[in-house]
């Protein structure tokens, strides 16, 4: 049987105000959503973890002597952001050299070898950038000047 | 891309592929025919259209609905399928670089159904550069099709609302006098953009329809509030977009 870390997210109030999301989940529901994938790989949790806003996960909460842990199942990708709402590529890296498996339930992501870690990892990258574009100023002024003129001019 | 998509914001397309659309089509009669328990006749447009034989209340049309949704999504890949079918209109519209719905929204709407698409508009909310497919199973007109409003009409409608919140009969005339219902024969999709209302009424005709939507939009289009990983998988990727990707994972950790 393998053991995983299991991670859970606090959500704060309003941080489910997204359309068509009527509810923060409870840790209850986020442990049963976890079980359910620990169920079906055969596997059982040896430690949990809970994040929020003001706690974020970090490479210093597993390190302890991990040989004995195949991997971490993150609940939300909400766990790996940081600050400003990216994706935290450095911790995913580091999470991905000292696990050999990581799975995220509510986004459907597992990772059990390096083909899906590039694909995962790459798609993250592309999701900080487009985030970061679209939060700058220059991108805000871009999008005014060509609703404005049109966008061969 | 010679069509009325960028002046309408919708277009009525052929499938590029029809003989995938009719495999397509035989696998959801052949997998709701199993749900209900019932011997298919042959004639698949006209075992969907008669769907609705095999139902007794708006709950177990519902029920069957989502047993459908989950029984197809273990047995095909809707979001490559329906993008392999109509390739030649979306890939201009989206590009290559391709994020699609992960779970489609089948839609089951029998003759009488009492719970019809209410009027909405995916975007805000969604993103403003997503494109919907709308794919019905069965040849749809009149009641049993769906209406959309057009861009012009849309945007009319939006600055209504926002000009007076409260007058719902305003915003009703507006879309009494210009919501048209689509007739969309089997064998084509509705593509159109997030940004028109749209919705349903109740079903007055005598077939049933069984429909379903998914949407598209590229990669690296602004995302709206929708969590693009939560609702979207990558569909396909340009080699060049490759290479590009590649070399920023490099540049940040070799």
């Amino acid at each position: 049987m393998k053991n995983y870390l299991s991670v859970l997210h606090e959500y704060a109030d309003g941080d489910f105000s997204e359309p068509g999301v009527m509810k923060k989940p409870s840790f209850d529901l986020q442990r049963k959503a976890i079980d359910v994938l620990l169920q079906k790989r055969d596997a059982k949790q040896v430690q949990e973890f809970i994040t929020s806003a003001d706690q974020k996960f970090s490479a210093a909460d597993f390190n302890f002597e991990t040989n004995h842990v195949s991997g971490v199942v993150f609940f939300s990708a909400e766990s790996l952001r940081n600050r400003n709402r990216d994706i935290d590529l450095e911790l995913f890296n580091s999470l991905h050299e000292k696990f050999a498996e990581i799975f995220v339930v509510v986004e459907s992501i597992s990772i059990d070898n390096q083909q899906e870690y590039m694909s995962v990892s790459k798609r993250f990258i592309a999701l900080n950038y487009c985030a970061q574009r679209d939060a700058s100023n220059e991108w805000r002024e871009l999008v005014t000047a060509i609703a404005s003129k049109g966008i061969t001019q | 891309m010679n069509s009325t998509f960028k002046t309408s914001g919708f277009e009525i397309i052929p499938a590029d592929d029809l003989s995938a659309l009719n495999n397509f089509q035989k696998l959801i009669r052949d997998t709701s025919h199993k749900l209900i328990g019932e011997k298919a006749n042959g004639v698949v447009i006209d075992d969907l259209n008669s769907l609705h034989k095999a139902f007794k209340s708006p709950e177990d049309a519902n029920s069957f609905r989502l047993k459908l949704t989950s029984q197809l999504s273990n047995q095909v890949d809707t979001g490559t399928k329906v993008f392999e079918i109509f390739r030649t209109k979306l890939e201009p519209l989206v590009g290559p670089d391709v994020l699609v719905q992960k779970t489609p929204n089948l839609v089951f709407q029998p003759p009488e159904y009492p719970i019809p698409t209410e009027l909405h508009r995916d975007a805000p909310a969604n993103s403003p550069y997503e494109v919907i497919v709308w794919l019905p199973f069965v040849d749809c007109f009149n009641t049993k099709s769906m209406y959309v409003l057009d861009r012009e009409h849309s945007q009319i409608a939006a600055e209504h609302i926002k000009q007076n919140p409260n007058d719902k009969n305003g915003f009703d005339e507006i879309l009494l006098e210009h919501a048209a219902l689509m007739e969309v024969p089997y064998g084509s999709a509705l593509i159109f953009w997030s940004g028109l209302f749209h919705g349903s009424i109740i079903n007055k005709e005598s077939e049933s329809r069984l429909s379903m939507n998914i949407r598209y939009k590229n990669l690296f289009s602004p995302t709206g509030l929708k969590d693009q990983l939560r609702y979207f998988n990558v569909l396909q990727t340009s080699q060049l977009t490759e290479l590009g990707l590649d070399f920023q994972h490099r540049e940040q950790f070799n």
